[in-house]
């Protein structure tokens, strides 16, 4: 109640203004960060183009031509203007822009982690929940063993016994990509399930869905097995604290305490955990992209690695980059929503 | 004879997996519209006296018990609904994620059949009773929001929103500011005579139950060593105990002399004793008080759990 307390829609101005020059520090760092990495590494970017057979001369001149020869910080100005101009380069393989192909790919990627990150929330935070108010009981215990299970297993392995098993052995799910051969997609949002429930094309849907099912599960289990311990141990350190006792003592039902009253308080330690397994997440659809030729980012990078792709790895890495750099923005917001006490200052 | 808010007989709790004995063969009752005072240092049971009433034992750790508890005249599980609980730290005791009408009409709710609107009003209505003023913004407010002493009557208004026969108050006022602990004391002691609730009041000092309290038990080692009206028993304690703490008040040394110390330490339960649970730290001890006969009750209104009561009682405090 004291006299200097600051509106509080200003403080969350102030705080979102704050946090977004802060994001922009990370991405010029990051910028500064995949420049140099892809400069430093051996191997010449002109030698690649030219191939094996070039001459000396002939890569001296193509190396000219791509500004190689100039110095390094020269080459990263010209990198940041052409950046502030959307032009991440060309790609080495198609010659196509990176920024056209990532965006061509990037609906696949969302769609198949939004929907894993879905469901390992979806799944976790009851199991965590189940697993905290049960304990000390078998449940627990079986809990704890089969998300130590999910949690070392490495997920292109998890896709792989997917695919074997649903696809080889019992023939359920279809084998790779987003849909069946012979149909095509509406194109609005690139979310296939999204756009084929908009049109009401249910058969896409179907397909879609079908194509969507494995790789999903093989994104979620490890995450499934992160967030239910997270949860789990939130959970418990929650329903030690004397408000519960309150609640108890209130007469307020188990389903209830549970549900509100101490999931609420869980919440907070979970988001901020989650939002860093993200990275994990990111780096689990690389290899499960690969596996279900899912034609996602994933894929997109593992196949430019291989290639030697600079200009793909380094516009892929800088969009991942700003992808994560904002869910960490919407994490620190959301903070305010789950905790009242961030939101204005105690009087 | 007046219906009793709470009857406690030959209560015993075994606590954790080695069953060690919290709580010994205790006997208390609270009249309706009575305030009766529970004393005694951490680690005397009387926390775990508290819990065991109002049915809150952690299941975690597990625990037996013996005896018979009856709230309002209500025995077993739902003698719960009877016991109104005000914690000691009124920050904690809250939830820090909910607003205060969520969780006041929660608790209404959870206690009788109301709908939210009515539940709500309700609320109003005892925050106002409260002594809060504008409760609309406090139902309005998350705790943080709310100063120590508002967050105090909250609990408070949790604690009354059951409609129960037993307040139990855990040191209510310790984590308050000095200037608000008489309000929240006063506050208490009203509702109890308006509602005619028996109040069981928790507490380690001692000026708190010589001003609340008519009658008075003194715990130690999970026995109750003494009990009687709080003016005879503040005046002439009759157990070594007792007469020890009366002692130790800060506010009874003359300034500037060293505070009576008891010496030694409360007994870990696992401390295996016959007899007397005092006996190790007690001045007057002697062979008889380590066996078990040696605890007996002696006098009618005023009894202490020892072969000395009233002997040299007469030089306490």
């Amino acid at each position: 109640m004291g006299a200097g307390r600051a509106d509080p829609l200003m403080a969350a101005a102030s705080f979102l203004v704050r946090r977004v020059l802060a994001t922009f520090v990370v991405l010029i760092a990051v910028t500064i960060l995949t420049f140099v990495i892809s400069h430093v590494i051996p191997g010449d970017p002109a030698q690649l183009i030219a191939g094996p057979r070039a001459g000396a001369a002939e890569v001296a001149q193509l190396r000219h031509a791509l500004g190689l020869d100039r110095p390094l910080h020269e080459q990263y100005a010209t990198y940041v203007v052409a950046l502030l101009h959307g032009d991440l380069g060309a790609s080495i393989v198609t010659g196509q822009p990176v920024l056209r192909e990532i965006l061509d790919r990037l609906p696949a990627t969302i769609e198949l982690m939004g929907l894993a990150l879905l469901l390992s929330v979806a799944v976790a935070v009851p199991l965590g929940v189940i697993a905290a108010a049960a304990r000390p009981s078998p449940l627990d215990t079986v809990l704890r063993g089969l998300s130590t299970v999910a949690i070392s297993t490495p997920r292109f392995w998890v896709a792989m016994l997917l695919l074997g098993l649903f696809y080889g052995a019992l023939q359920w799910a279809p084998p790779s990509g987003r849909l069946s051969p012979g149909l095509t997609p509406h194109e609005l949002t690139g979310l296939l399930t999204l756009d084929s429930l908009l049109r009401g094309d249910w058969r896409l849907l179907r397909d879609a869905t079908a194509h969507l099912v494995l790789p999903v599960a093989a994104l979620a289990i490890g995450n499934i097995g992160t967030f239910a311990r997270i949860i789990r141990a939130a959970m418990i350190e929650v329903l030690a604290q004397d408000h519960i006792r309150t609640a108890r003592a209130a007469g307020i039902s188990q389903a209830r305490i549970l549900s509100v009253y101490a999931l609420r308080n869980a919440l907070l330690p979970f988001v901020t955990i989650a939002g860093l397994e993200l990275a994990g997440l990111l780096f689990g659809s690389v290899t499960v992209e690969s596996v279900f030729a899912w034609p996602g980012i994933g894929s997109y990078l593992l196949d430019a690695i291989l290639d030697l792709n600079f200009p793909v790895i380094m516009g892929v890495t800088l969009f991942v980059s700003i992808g994560y750099a904002v869910i960490n923005l919407l994490i620190d917001l959301s903070y305010r929503c789950i905790d009242p006490r961030l939101r204005a200052p105690a009087g | 004879m007046t219906a009793l808010a709470l009857e406690v007989a030959e209560f015993t709790l075994d606590v954790g997996t080695r069953r060690l004995r919290a709580l010994n063969d205790v006997d208390l009752c609270v009249g309706a519209g009575e305030i009766v005072g529970l004393i005694g240092e951490s680690g005397s049971g009387k926390s775990l006296a508290a819990l065991s009433i109002a049915g809150l034992l952690p299941k975690a750790t597990g625990h037996t018990v013996a005896g018979a508890i009856r709230v309002g005249g209500v025995e077993g599980a739902s003698r719960r609904a009877q016991v109104g609980f005000i914690f000691q730290e009124p920050m904690s005791a809250l939830n820090p994620a909910l607003r205060i009408d969520r969780q006041l009409v929660d608790a209404i709710r959870a206690r009788r059949d109301a709908d939210r609107a009515t539940a709500r009003q309700h609320a109003a209505t005892l925050l106002a009773q409260l002594e809060l003023p504008d409760p609309e913004r406090v139902l309005r407010s998350y705790p943080h929001q709310l100063s120590g002493g508002m967050r105090q009557r909250v609990v408070i208004a949790l604690a009354l929103s059951g409609t129960p026969s037993l307040l139990i108050a855990d040191e209510p006022t310790t984590a308050l500011d000095v200037t608000v602990q008489l309000d929240v004391l006063r506050l208490i002691r009203d509702q109890a005579r308006e509602r005619n609730l028996g109040v069981l009041l928790i507490t380690h000092d001692v000026n708190v139950v010589a001003y609340m309290a008519a009658r008075l038990y003194v715990m130690y080692g999970g026995w109750i060593v003494e009990a009687g009206p709080t003016a005879q028993v503040l005046a002439a304690p009759r157990h070594p105990y007792t007469r020890a703490l009366l002692a130790s008040r800060p506010d009874r040394v003359a300034r500037g002399a060293a505070i009576p110390a008891i010496d030694g330490f409360v007994p870990p339960l696992a401390a295996v004793t016959t007899g007397c649970r005092f006996a190790d730290r007690c001045a007057l001890v002697e062979a008889r008080c380590h066996t078990p006969s040696a605890l007996t009750v002696e006098g009618d209104v005023h009894i202490a759990r020892c072969w000395k009561a009233g002997a040299g009682g007469s030089d306490a405090s």
